[in-house]
């Protein structure tokens, strides 16, 4: 299989310089305080060979991009281990090799990562990491843009008047500069240019003939089947079959229950099957196909020179075939355990008491919450002793058991909070003294009591910040609309309209999520780009414009077509109500909420 | 569609779009002038930038036009029905509602349906795109193609008369595109207008009528086979001359072709070559 490249000079090393993922396991979110995270990736255990072109196909959700960015060591494994040739590419204390500059991962919409005033600055940020001279940084520019058939005169140009055509050539470029040995590509047709298919797959071709691995994610299979050379098939995070096209493509099952879909090759030759023309190979490109059915053609019309050389054709392909077979078998224990680990997971989910409660708690009506919510903040900001800030803090703690609100959704916004608690006790407890007349130090010291009384003060708020967080977890989007659109609805009776407020409130609610999943999405664009080593999130400030510019056009451009989904859906800002929208039901239960909210404050205000 | 006195669905008469851009105005769509008969799968191609999106938004008056006029057909009876619903491209934007159910009861309760209808009209239609199992599941929960599905029940539970995809199986999978194309074929089938904007050429097979569109002019208009073949012995097709790739069975109808066979009708999708394959036994 693999080509000996003399250019290369590293042939006969290509075995042992595959990639080698070994069991690998990825699980989403972390796994803090029994938390059951997702798996992303089951068990995957595989070899990417260097020298050839490998497609990794499967469904929306199967864990296409999540198992390319675990190659390209952008995700922390939870099991296994990936290795290129003899190296892991994770080393102790969670360290990435020096190897990984070597490996050059494109996104999905490179041109959404552009971010500096010039096309010449995008490549000298890429080719930073790499300490290269200027020199050698030039040829190499020059080098990518010719590969892809890029004018010089773009490297003064901002990416902003560029066409979305070049705007993607120009980002590929930008990853082919560092002249990586392993090229990752994340479904790079979709949304590109139709001209520029051709030179993308020419790049393709030309870095596996120099030896160099390629391993594209792609749901555009009638474009990359003719040119791979292997396929990874991905179902539920797991590796449904492995083999080559023609292996796989003898399964139409396969393609069906994973559902992926036929690609173009192999829907046609099922149908042509059906109509008695038998293909034992699937004809992968527009020529072979052709010549196949005329072929067929011409031997339905002289029966007699039908040569015995199909015969020779399906004894060579039926060990691929019966692989193809054996593996998607295998598969299937696989997708039988999901539903057992399913059961297993609700069995564990705790005692049905505490299920109830968080019902409770999550059905509430939001007004009788939001009251609940005042009553106890106003309780806890009154504490100023230990003891009150520790009843405080054990009615919270009782609030995010009762609940049942995952520890998860609790870390990420009240983290930055507690470092922010944590430097300002530590700054806070600093005391200097300077000397009598003089502007001379005399004293540096630290002062416990100051520091006690800012962390009691901060506290105080951390409380009533994670009472708020739950507030915000337990109440759905819909009841928070209706819910304000009710306690607003005095306004109307002074001809304001209170539902486009209610509206906008819930909008921005939703816009929150987002904006923490762009962020994520773009922390590790950068990381890639400047290939440094901390952790996943972390970011460091010259990084910044990395990371805003195309964070704030990606959020502008969602902002835009949430504004154009709603109007197209009828969402006018001047209607008064919304017909249809019930009135969400007040009985005891709120009262009884609501009481027990005035209690405890009542108990607090004695108290203090 | 020229002979027939077809009521008209849209109509662009001398359409211009343009934006402020650095130094003076971009203009991203010239006067653009075309009619769209009531029933009719008009398909709208074109790369990134060439206006095909720029042209949706001003079909559903969404953008109003730098100059001439964007018409609506007569709507039939029911006051609070749209024209005009629109699906766009990225199924994550689209999502309203928290559960499947509540996200098509969004629209229906801002044009104003009672509420009883509405309940039935957004069973009905999430009956139509195959969701209704998945009524009460949480909205964010579905797969793309899922919540493509979901933006398409959204749009047809209102009832409108034209709808509009806008890119709407650019980041969907295989199966997931087949799924939406056939509940797009069934609504077309019942009648619905349906405009059809796509980079995708295989999705082309399914329209009556092909429009192309570059650098915000319309280079191209007529059916999908003058599209994708080449005409009167010319040797490139109006699809390879404005840079894209024909369609896997196009290329292999063509190799076929070049090689003495005849094939009629010309096939535009894997189903009709198979079928025209077929017959020579």
């Amino acid at each position: 299989m693999m080509m000996a490249e003399p250019g290369a000079g590293s042939g006969n090393r290509a075995e042992e310089t595959g990639i080698t993922l070994e069991h690998v396991s990825v699980c989403a979110g972390d796994k803090g305080r029994g938390q059951r995270a997702e798996p992303l990736l089951q068990d995957i255990h595989c070899h990417i060979a260097a020298g050839s072109i490998t497609l990794i196909a499967g469904a929306a959700g199967s864990g296409k991009t999540t198992l390319l960015q675990t190659i390209a060591g952008l995700t922390p494994l939870s099991r296994g281990a990936v290795r290129y040739g003899a190296d892991s590419l994770w080393m102790e204390g969670g360290r990435l090799h020096p190897l990984h500059a070597s490996i050059g991962i494109v996104f999905q919409y490179p041109e959404r990562q552009l971010f500096a005033e010039s096309i010449e600055k995008e490549f000298r940020y890429s080719l930073r990491p790499y300490r290269l001279s200027k020199t050698v940084q030039g040829e190499r520019i020059q080098r990518a843009l010719a590969r892809m058939g890029l004018p010089e005169g773009i490297l003064k140009e901002s990416f902003l008047t560029l066409s979305e055509g070049q705007k993607r050539k120009a980002a590929l470029a930008t990853t082919l500069a560092a002249e990586p040995r392993w090229l990752l590509l994340d479904e790079p047709t979709a949304g590109i240019d139709p001209q520029g298919i051709a030179p993308l797959i020419d790049c393709m071709l030309e870095q596996k003939a120099a030896g160099g691995g390629i391993v594209v994610v792609s749901h555009d299979l009638d474009t990359f089947l003719p040119i791979a050379d292997r396929l990874l098939v991905l179902h539920g995070g797991a590796l449904a079959a492995e083999g080559t096209p023609q292996e796989l493509l003898a399964n139409p099952r396969l393609w069906l229950e994973t559902g992926i879909g036929l690609p173009s090759a192999l829907h046609l030759t099922v149908l042509l099957r059906e109509n008695g023309i038998d293909c034992d190979r699937i004809p992968l490109t527009a020529e072979e196909m052709a010549d196949r059915i005329v072929e067929r053609k011409e031997r339905a019309v002289h029966p007699l020179q039908a040569g015995p050389t199909p015969a020779a054709a399906t004894d060579g392909n039926s060990a691929g075939r019966s692989l193809a077979f054996a593996r998607a078998e295998s598969s299937s224990p696989l997708k039988a355990a999901g539903p057992a680990a399913k059961q297993a997971r609700t069995a564990s989910r705790g005692t049905t008491a505490r299920v109830a409660a968080a019902r409770i708690v999550r059905d509430l009506h939001p007004i009788a919450k939001w009251l609940i919510y005042v009553l106890l903040s106003a309780a806890v900001l009154m504490q100023h002793s230990w003891a009150g800030i520790g009843a405080a803090g054990l009615i919270t703690g009782g609030l995010v058991m009762l609940s049942g609100v995952a520890y998860r959704s609790l870390r990420r916004p009240i983290k930055p909070f507690l470092y922010f608690i944590v430097l300002s006790v530590a700054i806070s407890g600093i005391g200097i003294t300077l000397a009598p007349d003089s502007w001379r130090l005399e004293r540096i010291y630290f002062s416990t009591e100051a520091a006690a009384e800012t962390a009691g003060l901060l506290i105080r708020f951390l409380f009533v910040m994670i009472m708020g967080v739950l507030l915000a977890v337990t109440t759905g989007l819909k009841g928070m609309q209706a819910a304000m659109e009710q306690a607003l609805s005095f306004l109307e009776r002074l001809r304001i309209p209170a539902a486009p407020f209610a509206f906008a409130a819930t909008m921005l609610m939703r816009f929150l999520p987002r904006l923490f999943q762009e962020m994520d999405r773009m922390a590790i664009i950068v990381q890639a780009r400047g290939k440094f080593q901390t952790r996943r999130g972390a970011l460091r400030l010259r990084e910044l414009p990395v990371f805003l510019i195309p964070f704030l056009l990606s959020m502008m451009k969602y902002a835009e077509d949430l504004s154009l989904t709603l109007e197209s859906r009828g969402y006018q800002m001047k209607r008064w109500r919304r017909a249809g929208s019930v009135p969400l039901p007040w009985t005891r239960r709120e009262w009884i909420g609501v009481a027990a909210g005035i209690l405890l404050f009542a108990v607090f205000y004695m108290w203090h | 569609m020229k002979n027939k006195t077809e009521a008209l669905a849209v109509a662009l008469r001398g359409v211009s779009y343009a934006i402020d851009a650095e130094g003076g105005t971009r203009t991203l769509l010239h006067e653009m002038n075309m009619s769209i008969p009531q029933g009719q799968w008009l398909a709208v191609v074109g790369s990134n930038g060439s206006g095909k999106s720029t042209l949706a938004k001003l079909m559903a008056k969404l953008y109003s036009a730098t100059t001439g006029m964007v018409v609506h057909g007569d709507a039939a009876a029911g006051g609070c029905r749209p024209y005009v619903g629109i699906i766009f491209q990225n199924p994550d934007v689209g999502m309203i509602g928290e559960t499947v159910y509540e996200d098509v009861r969004f629209g229906l309760d801002n044009y104003g349906f009672r509420p009883e209808e509405a309940g039935r009209l957004a069973m009905d239609a999430l009956e139509r795109v195959g969701l209704a199992p998945l009524a009460d599941m949480p909205a964010a929960q579905l797969s793309g193609g899922q919540k493509q599905l979901l933006q398409a029940a959204g749009c047809l539970a209102v009832q409108p008369e034209v709808l509009i995809f806008d890119e709407a199986t650019s980041m969907l999978d295989l199966m997931s595109r087949q799924h939406l194309l056939h509940a797009a074929r069934k609504l077309h089938g019942a009648g619905t207008t349906v405009i059809w904007i796509t980079q995708l050429l295989d999705e082309v097979a399914a329209s009556d009528r092909v429009v192309a569109l570059q650098a915000g002019e319309m280079v191209f208009d007529g059916s999908k086979e003058a599209f994708l073949y080449p005409q009167n012995g010319e040797e490139a097709s109006v699809c390879e001359s404005l840079g894209f790739m024909p369609p896997f069975v196009v290329q292999v109808a063509r190799k076929l072709m070049e090689r003495g066979m005849q094939l009629h009708p010309l096939p535009t999708s894997v189903e009709e070559l198979g079928r025209a394959v077929g017959q020579w036994r």
